[in-house]
């Protein structure tokens, strides 16, 4: 008997430790507070502020092994970026509204104006995407939770507008303005510019109620909610939209008065919703399972970059307010808190810190920074600054910094 | 289906009666001590589920596992299990011995719990409380034992065709739980 029971309890032993190093291997959740999340917030804004150019542009990426910055630069993340900016300047915080406003100036001499819309063009190859033009929208909608400042409503409307030129029947929105054919471009939809594009025109509808904004945001949501996974070929639906999961939060705090019937959110966005909090969840979970080991590299993959993850705590931080405010997802809150506080501390965890960088060729591009494999890219901090504020809430802090 | 029955039915599949009656079956064996062992083996594994139902949270919390990436691993395990009892129609055990020592092992451990039916319990006490868990699994714990026993003559084919059927069950059931695991948040 005990030979064989020792024989078995062999096994098992040698297969539990095979599942611990392949299957599961320890999540690991650095330990994050409001107060720490906040300072790697505003050491995210003070690295976008440091390599701000004159002109209101940043720093696009760098390698630090090389001490090199690459030379190319996309419009869409510098609108991003703004906004994450203009986000921490909606959230009270010090500093954040000059590089922002600098950023805004940039993309205020770089519109493109057809008919009653304006648009934000690329000025390297002129192209007129929806994604850019969204961002420069919600960053315009957070300046003006910041300030109350109404000097930019025109510009609100006016890209508005044009995002609601550019949406389909079906509510998806083409990618870009075709400015040979003075129409949109039906050849190309974006997958991130869809929901960016939601998120925007759901906050001009909290913003401007009573203007209408409210009809092209339903038509999206509920092309988010059912159709755009079949339509667009995504392999492993729900596809990880952190947009989409800001525009449902923004929705579900739509004064109800404002809204037919006072229903804010269907059933079919409530589903879509937790959809999309299963999908961030388990992406959270899998990225805690993963080290700089050369073992977990091999079975589990390198970590995420920082405009990766940082997505996926904007997500969740969306999909934790959206918990608060909707009873339908209520049962999720605890679960939504605990990976979204996990998130937020690996992305703490992962920055570059002033000791760090203080031993590296050039602190001032390290300092504040998430690098991968070498690189950083400037929508690595936008996208970690965006979801370490909206990580707060889950850890007991308010909307604002004060 | 009620959740205590959805959960039996797990359990049946992963503790797989059938097999585990085909594995312990021998004819020279006197009834008796057959039911000194079943009786044991019967203590023994519900005494282990109890335990692995009690303590999965806090082993899960020891082992920085949330329950939902476990059901990924407790499903591996089980589909593992099922296949080999689809294959096979017998689940994995050393020779038998009669008497209180073989109701231990390898009637207790590994047969009445074998490896797939230590990751439910584990899995679903996390999940679903040990209470509803352990009572889930006594009923095809008791009936696997039950048949060790019983040694019904002639019945072997029509055990050998239900082994593989409920091996067919765990593997269906462990696929869900990788999936539900995968998607869950």
């Amino acid at each position: 008997m005990w030979r064989g029971l020792g024989a078995t309890l062999g096994l098992w032993a040698v297969g539990a430790l095979m599942l611990r190093a392949i299957v599961v291997p320890p999540e690991r959740c650095p330990p994050v507070t409001a107060t720490s999340a906040l300072s790697a917030t505003y050491a995210a804004a003070d690295w976008i502020a440091r390599v701000q150019r004159p002109d209101g542009s940043y720093l696009y990426e760098y390698d630090r092994d090389r001490g090199e910055e690459s030379l190319g630069y996309n419009v869409v993340r510098h609108a991003g970026v703004t906004m994450s900016l203009f986000q921490l300047a909606a959230a009270g915080g010090d500093g954040a509204m000059e590089p922002a406003d600098r950023g805004l100036r940039w993309m205020l001499d770089r519109q493109y104006r057809h008919a009653d819309w304006s648009a934000l063009q690329d000025p390297a190859d002129g192209s007129v995407d929806v994604g850019a033009s969204a961002l420069m929208l919600a960053g315009l909608a957070q300046r003006r939770l910041a300030t109350g400042d109404v000097q930019y409503d025109g510009m609100m409307r006016a890209l508005s507008r044009y995002l609601v030129a550019m949406q389909l029947p079906d509510g998806a929105f083409l990618n870009s303005w075709d400015r040979e054919a003075n129409a949109p471009d039906p050849r190309f939809r974006s997958k991130y510019a869809t929901g960016e594009a939601f998120w925007a025109l759901a906050m001009m509808h909290a913003i401007f109620p009573g203007e209408g904004w409210d009809a092209p945001t339903r038509k999206v949501a509920d092309y988010l909610s059912l159709h755009r996974d079949e339509v667009e070929n995504q392999k492993f639906p729900p596809w990880a939209d952190q947009w989409a999961a800001y525009g449902l939060a923004e929705m579900a705090a739509w004064d109800a008065a404002t809204v037919p019937g006072g229903v804010r959110l269907s059933a079919d966005n409530m589903t879509y919703a937790r959809r999309l909090a299963e999908r961030f969840g388990f992406l959270v979970r899998a990225e805690s399972q993963r080290t700089d080991g050369t073992w977990s590299k091999l079975i589990h993959g390198r970590q995420a970059r920082a405009a990766g993850m940082g997505t996926w705590v904007e997500a969740l931080g969306s999909l934790y307010r959206l918990s608060l405010a909707e009873p339908r997802m209520a049962d999720m809150q605890g679960k939504l808190r605990e990976r979204l506080v996990c998130s937020a501390g690996m992305l703490v965890d992962r920055q570059v810190t002033p000791a760090e960088a203080a031993g590296g060729a050039h602190p001032v591009v390290l300092e504040g920074a998430w690098f991968t494999e070498g690189v950083t890219r400037m929508d690595d901090q936008q996208h970690a600054l965006s979801g370490l504020l909206r990580s707060r809430l889950a850890m007991g802090a308010g909307e604002r910094t004060e | 289906m009620s959740d205590w029955l959805r959960l039996a039915v797990v359990f049946l599949a992963a503790v797989n009666p059938a097999a585990v009656a085909l594995a312990a079956w021998a004819p020279s064996r006197p009834r008796a001590r057959a039911a000194e062992a079943g009786v044991t083996g019967l203590a023994v594994a519900a005494a282990l589920v109890l335990a692995a139902a009690l303590g999965a949270n806090r082993l899960l919390d020891a082992l920085d596992i949330a329950p939902e990436t476990f059901r990924i691993a407790a499903g591996l395990v089980m589909l593992t299990a099922g296949a080999y009892a689809v294959a096979r129609a017998r689940v994995a055990a050393a020779a038998f011995e009669d008497g209180w020592k073989g109701g231990v092992s390898p009637l207790g451990l590994p047969l009445l719990l074998g490896p797939a039916v230590a990751v439910a319990a584990l899995s679903y006490g996390a999940d679903e409380g040990a209470a509803k868990t352990f009572a889930a699994a006594l009923p095809a714990l008791a009936l696997a034992a039950a048949l060790t026993v019983a040694r019904p003559h002639g019945w072997t084919a029509l055990a050998d065709g239900v082994a593989r059927l409920l091996g067919a069950g765990l593997v269906t059931v462990a696929a869900g739980l990788i999936v539900e695991g995968v998607r869950d948040i």
